[in-house]
Parts: structure tokens; sequence; C-alpha cells
């Protein structure tokens, strides 16, 4: 499987030329569009007529594509520099251009796979808990219970959280289990 | 502590005297019987026709011990108290004894009906965990992350839910401590002794 369409292809082709953009503007360009697909919000609002007022809005939009696609395709799968360049030379890309957006794609490129993890299927992920403990004393049914009680709040990711109570007995036995899978991973991690 | 009764509730009670202590014994059990599995009205009228009594007043027995056992238990009145609390209102010490009798060996049974009513909170029932280790998604290959699934299972009024949740190597070990301090809490100072003072 091709990594990269002829869509993309003649795409990235057009942003080869020097006649488009110069080396500067390329670099700012290749950096913007790292930027926008890390969504970072700032960077990304800037309206592009700001950033080049002279140029064809259609041809650069274009760009932004094709570099795009470039970036999220080269982090998803992995790809080293020298693949990258075989990629680019297939774009009909000169030596100093394909070094220009090699090094600020490797400089990028942690930040991009740790963001493209994040998306796909997954169940939500725990980042917090908290607890509470309470001594029950009675309630409207039975005048005297005279039991300690434990409230604990998984707090997930998005914001919701899962609340049980449980008795001491059960937490030790919740604690005991976690502890268990905590030594297996350690065990796994040796690997 | 003793039982009060109500006039009224006193009323409804001392027919207890004026039958047989084994017929006395049979209420009481019927009563149990009705707590457990509602209440049966052909049982009044077979009864009353039996005794030659008015079918109120066999009703109004037989609810008013259903009353005394659930009263006792909401309190958990010890069997000595139970027999006090009877004797002192003027009951005889045999039939004191033998309600009882009843009482005690019903008590857990009794007590767990009437909790259920009591609010529901969620409560933790269960859980199991599974090693993970994501190597590859549509949106990037070649990863390597490893995580802890755990299965949850919480009871609540809807009945057990089962919640699937993910947390990685950092979050376990932080939600391990976490909980071993809430564990040790228990132990301290302050809350031992409010336990011991209060109950």
């Amino acid at each position: 499987m091709d990594i990269l369409s002829s869509k993309t292809i003649v795409l990235l082709s057009a942003t080869a030329e020097d006649s488009l953009f110069s080396n500067e503007e390329y670099s700012v360009i290749v950096e913007h569009a790292c930027q926008i697909v890390l969504q970072s919000a700032d960077q990304a609002e800037k309206p592009l007529k700001l950033l080049f007022p002279n140029k064809d809005v259609n041809k650069i939009q274009e760009s932004y594509t094709g570099l795009m696609t470039l970036i999220v395709e080269a982090a998803k799968n992995d790809l080293q520099s020298d693949q990258i360049e075989l990629l680019l030379d297939d774009c009909n890309y000169l030596p100093d251009r394909k070094d220009i957006f090699v090094a600020i794609y490797n400089g990028n490129k942690n930040e991009v796979r740790r963001h493209l993890s994040t998306f796909g299927v997954d169940s939500p992920r725990i980042v917090d808990l908290g607890w509470r403990l309470d001594y029950h004393l009675k309630n409207n049914q039975m005048y005297k219970v005279n039991t300690l009680n434990y409230s604990i709040s998984l707090k997930q990711e998005d914001g919701d959280t899962i609340d049980f109570q449980c008795s001491k007995e059960e937490l030790q036995n919740m604690i005991s289990k976690l502890k268990e899978a905590a030594k297996i991973m350690e065990r796994a991690s040796q690997f | 502590m003793l039982l009060k009764l109500s006039t009224e509730h006193y009323e409804h009670l001392s027919f207890l005297n004026k039958i047989e202590p084994d017929v006395a014994s049979e209420f009481a059990s019927i009563s149990l019987k009705f707590l457990h599995s509602g209440i049966n009205r052909k049982m009044f009228k077979l009864a009353s026709q039996k005794l030659q009594v008015e079918i109120e007043e066999v009703e109004n027995c037989i609810i008013g011990l259903m009353q005394l056992f659930v009263e006792a238990t909401k309190n958990k009145l010890s069997d000595v108290d139970f027999c006090d609390s009877l004797i002192v209102h003027g009951f005889t010490p045999d039939l004191a004894s033998a309600l009882k009798d009843l009482y005690s060996e019903h008590a857990k049974a009794t007590g767990s009906r009437i909790g259920a009513n009591a609010p529901k909170l969620p409560r933790y029932k269960n859980m199991e965990w599974r090693l993970d280790v994501k190597l590859a998604s549509r949106s990037l290959h070649n990863q390597l992350e490893p995580s802890v699934q755990l299965k949850l299972a919480i009871e609540n009024f809807a009945g057990t839910e089962t919640k699937l949740v993910k947390a990685d190597v950092p979050t376990l070990l932080h939600m391990i401590s976490e909980l071993e301090g809430a564990l040790t809490e228990n132990k301290s100072k302050h809350v031992q002794r409010f336990v011991r003072n209060i109950s």
C-alpha cells in the first residue's frame, strides 16, 4: 500500500517549486502545518490570508493539505528521514527543501505521534481518585447501624466520575487486586 | 434500652394475654411470616373463627406483633432488653420469653429485610483487571503503550452495573498509594476514638 495517494503527491509537488514559496516562506508553512496538526489553538486560528497576503489562497490551502497529509502519514507509519526523503523525491523536491522539511518534521515528530495516539477506540481512562471515610450511624429504616463506610470516587479523563461505597474489607480486597496487577506489570516490563 | 409501646399498641397486644400461650406463639410466628412475605387476610378470618373472637382483635394483635418485632429490630434490641420491655408492660415472663426466642431466631432475616429499604447508594461488588499493551491503532502504527483494564461491578438500585475503565502504570500506582492511605486512616487515633465512644 502506498503511503501517499497520487492526489497528495500532486499537491506536494506544487510546494516543491520556488515560484510559489521561497525557502523561508516554506519553513514557516511547514512549521505552521505541524502546529495545526497538533491543534495548538493560537497558531491554527491565524487566517492564511494574513500570513501570505500576496499569494493565491487556493494554492496555499492546497499546499497545507498536502503538507499536513504528509506529516500525519509520516508520523503514523513512523517513517525515518531517508524514507521521507524518498517520498519527497517523488514529488520533485530539491535537496535543500527536502532538508528543511525533514528537519522541521523531526523536531515535531514526537509531539505529533503522541497526539495521534490519543485518537481511537478505548475505554475511558482514570486520571485520579478521591476517597472519604464515613461512619454510618442510622437511617430511617434502622435506628442503629454503626458501621464504617468508604466512599470512593474515580475520576475519568472526560470529567465523569464513577462513585461507589465499600466497607473496609472490600477496600482491602480491591487494593490487593490492584497490587497484584502492579506486580505483574512490573514483572512484564522486565522482559 | 427498653421499648416504649403507645397506648393503642399496648391495647392491641394485650389480646395476647387472653389467649393460650401456644396460640400466642403461633400468632408471633404468623406475624414474622407476614413480615417476610406480606399479609394474608384469610389467616385473620380463620383464626378469629377458631377462637370465636372478632376478626378486628386478631388483626390488631398480629399487626401489633409485627410492629413490635420491627421496632425491636430497628433499635437492634438485645434479647434481654426485648424481654424486659415486654415484662415492664405487664406481659407474663413466659410469654415474653417465647416471643424473645422467636425474635432472636429471626432477628438477622428481619434486619436485612428492613435494611433493604434504606437509601441505596452504589456499592462496590467486584473488580477484575487485565494487562494490555496497545501495539497500534488506525491513527498510529508502531505503538507500545501498556495499560491495565479494570472491570468494576457496582451494585445500585437498578441492579449491577459493569464499568470498564483503563489506567496506565503511574495512575495505577497512584491509585494504590491513595487507597492504602485511606485504609490506614481507618486505624488513626481520631477514628478509633470516635468509634469507641459512639457505639
